[in-house]
């Protein structure tokens, strides 16, 4: 095999690799003159910003997009690319960011389906519990996608690329969805597959990820190439600069204010999911103002249930009081009507928080329509209001009537975050705010919900990040299959404790029955009122 | 391995850009092209000169021009009725049952009150009052019973409104049959005289009973205009039709909102089965509409749900029609065949500009020649 790549001082086998490589939509390049080599058996990181052109580029690889000038190279030969199909023959798989599985079909169904060759399922089977050894997936291939778990789905789409014979894979941005536990096995996983000699792209904005995992990263600004390094001779500084541009120096903080009495006391809250099992039992906390809560707990534990409860979206058993008023099943318009200032940033931000055909200006106006006088909408005020938003968190949008699906992940959170703090919160729930954000962004919110903090705004944060949860929150609230396993503060505790936790192989409710977790000691309303309450309440579920 | 990759020989691409002025052009010239072809079909199988046919085409349609409009506004009509409804993603496919539901009440009305309404023109207006509010509340009761379904026990809004359609050609079918049983001519039922018609402003040239009609849709469509770009409720409307999840997030009462378009949707289809009564037919049966309440459905979506673009896109069709029609009486084809197979083009054509609109076709050439080595 010729190697044409003569700056390959380690006189490695080339995979694949990018000569030149551009492409632009409408005018503004997504990918100049990239160069890019890939050798076989190493896993390369793609590091860059949101809106760098890391998709892009892979989905040029992958036979999605056509590049418009440059030539790819695949074990020396030059390829031509022009469909997905042609990507997999030359042994090219691609796992995206948002599955492509058919819901209703099995694991194994999915794996096969639109192979051209008539292979029987039980073939089939034989084949993939081969590659599921080899490699160490954990997966039921008899089991339906839409009953299966983010990471199980994740699983699926890899060993459908690996099925299909892939020595090239392409991860784009696989930890988004993963907690850390799953992340670290999927790693593992990787690593697996490059000692049996596949090479591997991983995409990715997380320097820890790029650090740990990959051997070497290509690092993207803008659309341009800038370097390759070797992961071991690097670090996240360097990775940093080179990412953003210039010399950043963030840094995540917990600011220190006097919390104030409790804002939003919850008692006995019973959710359900949506297929009638329990999300969310028996739980009790307290929101302070000027104070972060952290929610920890592995994904599905009853996080969004329990966030929709709150904001009244949600049929729930238990009570809920905002500053000693009941607010027990109020939908979010009678709770925005008797006075209460709450605002929701949820996970799903294109299908629950935003609507996606519709432009900033008409998502700005979600939540100030009904304050104009009259039978029509006040556009005019929330154009300039979309104005100063895009000014303010430096939105990268063509104008404010763009349809908000149009932007880049981090540009879409922003939007909402904005509209969210734009409405003056007094208590903020918000699930995954930074979840696919790159470094920057994802400060930004940070910064933003520090800002919140500071005017004595109670915040609920659901998060994913241990780390980021023990520098940034006050308290933690560790959940475990929608049961509370405790409440800490974050100065007294540790990653680990908090991991021994989430899995429910430590429980302080249990440990310490007499210290009642989630009751403020200072609550607005007496023991007495409380059972009064929670009378009036069955009284009106009866 | 170059035997293993085989290219295609056509590759689609999505578009990324594609200036305003450029799609426009695609769509006219798309459009004349299929109706040239059309025409020349047209004369070879009348055996005629194309360009006396293209004459006959233009001057047919022109010739009775307060028709045309008429014409293009019930089209207009249906589009904008459902418009609405369309753009929550509630597919109302029963327009046609609603009209027609609005025009048998004011039929019988007009049967029973004839007399009385001839009386005095301050007795028709009191007819005309009686029949467009009940036609009105008949319509929006056809068209919210369905929605009250689907809003509260999930039921398929599609399949409901096209059995909602056959009940109501079914009894449009009845009462044509017992009013018209003390009659001579049996099918239909006659009115005996122009009690209850909107009033006529007489001149030479034209059926001013058309005008009036044609009048009341172009109000209903700059007022469908404005609910659905201007109003609170035209942004929940849209806002329901894009995520309802979101709509209940920001606390929207989805239900109401759901139920409310449908009685807008069932207005508009009453005052339209009024006009059908008192200007434009002055008589029923169960196949009056023809597939009007579909083909609008077909105009929306070519639209956009935009109502000034419907205007232009329903007019054309009008004109389509009766061009064709003439052709088909002029040279004697017998019936509408021919007319419908070149409507049935042009509606392919349209598809098919917008399919070139959203993407590109590269033909790789390539393959193409390695398909004649191949053959030779």
């Amino acid at each position: 095999m010729g190697n044409e790549n003569a700056n390959n001082l380690q006189n490695r086998e080339v995979a694949v690799e990018l000569r030149n490589i551009s492409k632009h939509f409408k005018g503004v390049y997504a990918n100049k003159n990239i160069n890019i080599s890939l050798f076989k058996g190493e896993i390369l990181s793609i590091l860059g910003e949101n809106g760098s052109g890391k998709t892009t580029l892979m989905n040029m690889l992958s036979g999605i997009y056509q590049p418009e000038e440059g030539e790819i190279f695949i074990n020396g030969e030059k390829a031509s690319i022009h469909s997905p199909r042609d990507a997999f023959d030359y042994g090219i798989g691609m796992v995206h960011q948002h599955f492509k599985l058919v819901d209703v079909f099995t694991a194994a169904e999915n794996i096969v389906l639109g192979i051209k060759d008539k292979e029987s399922l039980k073939d089939a089977y034989s084949k993939l519990t081969e590659i599921s050894t080899r490699y160490g997936f954990d997966i039921d291939l008899k089991k339906k996608i839409h009953n299966m778990s983010v990471s199980e789905k994740q699983t699926v789409e890899i060993i459908k690329v690996l099925y299909r014979n892939a020595s090239i894979l392409i991860l784009d941005e696989p930890t988004a969805v993963l907690t850390p536990q799953e992340a670290d096995k999927l790693f593992g996983i990787i690593r697996k597959m490059r000692d049996d000699g596949k090479s591997i792209i991983l995409i990715t904005h997380k320097l820890a990820e790029v650090l740990s995992v990959s051997d070497r990263v290509a690092i993207l600004r803008k659309g341009e190439y800038i370097t390759t390094l070797n992961t071991k001779e690097t670090d996240e500084r360097e990775l940093t600069e080179y990412m953003v541009g210039k010399k950043v120096d963030l840094k995540l903080e917990r600011l220190r204010i006097l919390a104030s009495p409790p804002v939003l006391e919850i008692r006995g809250l019973n959710v359900k999911k949506d297929d009638g099992t329990n999300a969310i039992q028996d739980l009790s906390f307290y929101l302070r103002g000027g104070q972060i809560l952290g929610v920890a707990g592995i994904a599905g534990c009853g996080q969004k249930e329990l966030c929709e409860a709150i904001v009244g979206l949600r049929h729930y058993t238990g009570l809920i009081t905002h500053k000693g008023q009941n607010i027990g099943g109020f939908s979010p318009e009678k709770i925005k009507e008797i006075g209460i200032r709450m605002s929701f940033i949820p996970e799903d931000r294109l299908g629950l928080g935003l609507a996606p055909n519709l432009s900033i200006t008409d998502n700005l106006l979600l939540k100030t329509y009904r304050q104009n006088k009259g039978i029509f909408v006040d556009r005019e005020t929330a154009r300039s209001e979309a104005k100063e938003l895009i000014e303010r968190y430096g939105v990268v949008t063509p104008s404010t009537e763009t349809p908000v699906k149009n932007l880049s992940g981090g540009n879409i959170q922003k939007i909402l975050v904005g509209r969210e703090i734009g409405s003056d919160p007094n208590v903020i729930i918000t699930a995954y705010p930074v979840r696919g954000l790159d470094i920057n962004s994802s400060y930004m919110i940070y910064d933003i919900l520090n800002e919140e903090k500071a005017k004595n705004t109670s915040i609920l944060f659901i998060g994913e990040d241990l780390d980021v949860l023990l520098t940034f929150c006050d308290k933690i609230m560790v959940l475990c299959e929608g049961k509370c396993m405790g409440i800490v503060h974050t100065k007294n505790t540790t990653k680990e404790e908090i991991g021994l936790m989430m899995t429910g192989a430590k429980n302080l409710v249990e440990l310490y029955p007499e210290k009642e977790q989630g009751i403020a000691p200072d609550s607005l309303l007496t023991k007495k009122e409380w059972k009064q309450l929670a009378k009036e309440n069955e009284k009106n579920d009866k | 391995m170059t035997n293993k990759h085989r290219e295609p020989l056509f590759t689609v691409f999505k578009r990324t850009s594609f200036s305003k002025k450029n799609s426009i052009l695609l769509r006219v010239g798309i459009i004349a092209f299929t109706f040239l072809v059309s025409m020349i079909v047209c004369s070879i199988v009348i055996k005629e000169n194309m360009f006396a046919i293209i004459g006959t085409f233009f001057s047919g349609a022109v010739a009775r021009p307060w028709k045309l409009i008429l014409d293009a506004c019930i089209l207009l009509g249906f589009g904008v009725a459902i418009v609405p409804a369309f753009k929550m993603k509630y597919w109302n496919m029963g327009a046609n049952g609603q009209v027609i539901m609005g025009t048998l009440v004011s039929i019988v009305i007009m049967f029973y009150m004839g007399n009385f309404a001839l009386r005095s023109g301050f007795n028709n207006f009191l007819t005309l009052v009686l029949m467009f509010i009940s036609s009105v509340v008949v319509s929006t009761i056809w068209a919210v019973i369905p929605a009250i379904f689907k809003v509260f026990f999930k039921t398929n809004e599609v399949l409901f409104n096209l059995m909602m359609n056959y009940i109501a050609a079914g009894l449009v079918a009845y009462t044509n049959y017992a009013l018209a049983k003390g009659q001579k001519e049996a099918q239909d039922v006659t009115l005996l005289n122009e009690g209850g018609w909107l009033p006529s402003i007489v001149t030479k040239n034209f059926n001013s009973n058309y005008l009036v009609a044609s009048i009341i849709i172009i109000l209903m469509t700059v007022f469908v205009f404005i609910y659905m770009s201007k109003t609170k409720h035209g942004y929940e409307v849209t806002v329901v039709g894009d995520s309802a999840p979101t709509a209940r997030y920001v606390g929207m009462h989805t239900k109401t909102i759901v139920i409310r378009t449908l009685i807008l949707n069932g207005i508009m289809c009453g005052i339209l089965g009024f006009l059908y009564a008192s200007a434009i037919n002055h008589s029923m049966n169960p196949s009056m509409c023809g597939s009007l309440g579909f083909t609008a459905v077909l105009i929306a979506w070519l639209s956009n749900f935009n109502p000034i673009i419907m205007s232009i896109v329903s007019f054309g069709l009008a004109f389509l029609t009766i061009g064709t029609s003439k052709i088909s009486s002029v040279y004697r084809i017998g019936n509408n065949d021919l007319a419908n197979v070149i409507i049935g083009l042009m509606f392919f054509a349209i598809l098919i500009s917008e399919f070139f609109i959203r993407y590109q076709v590269r033909i790789n050439i390539k393959m193409l020649n390695r398909k004649k080595e191949v053959e030779e």
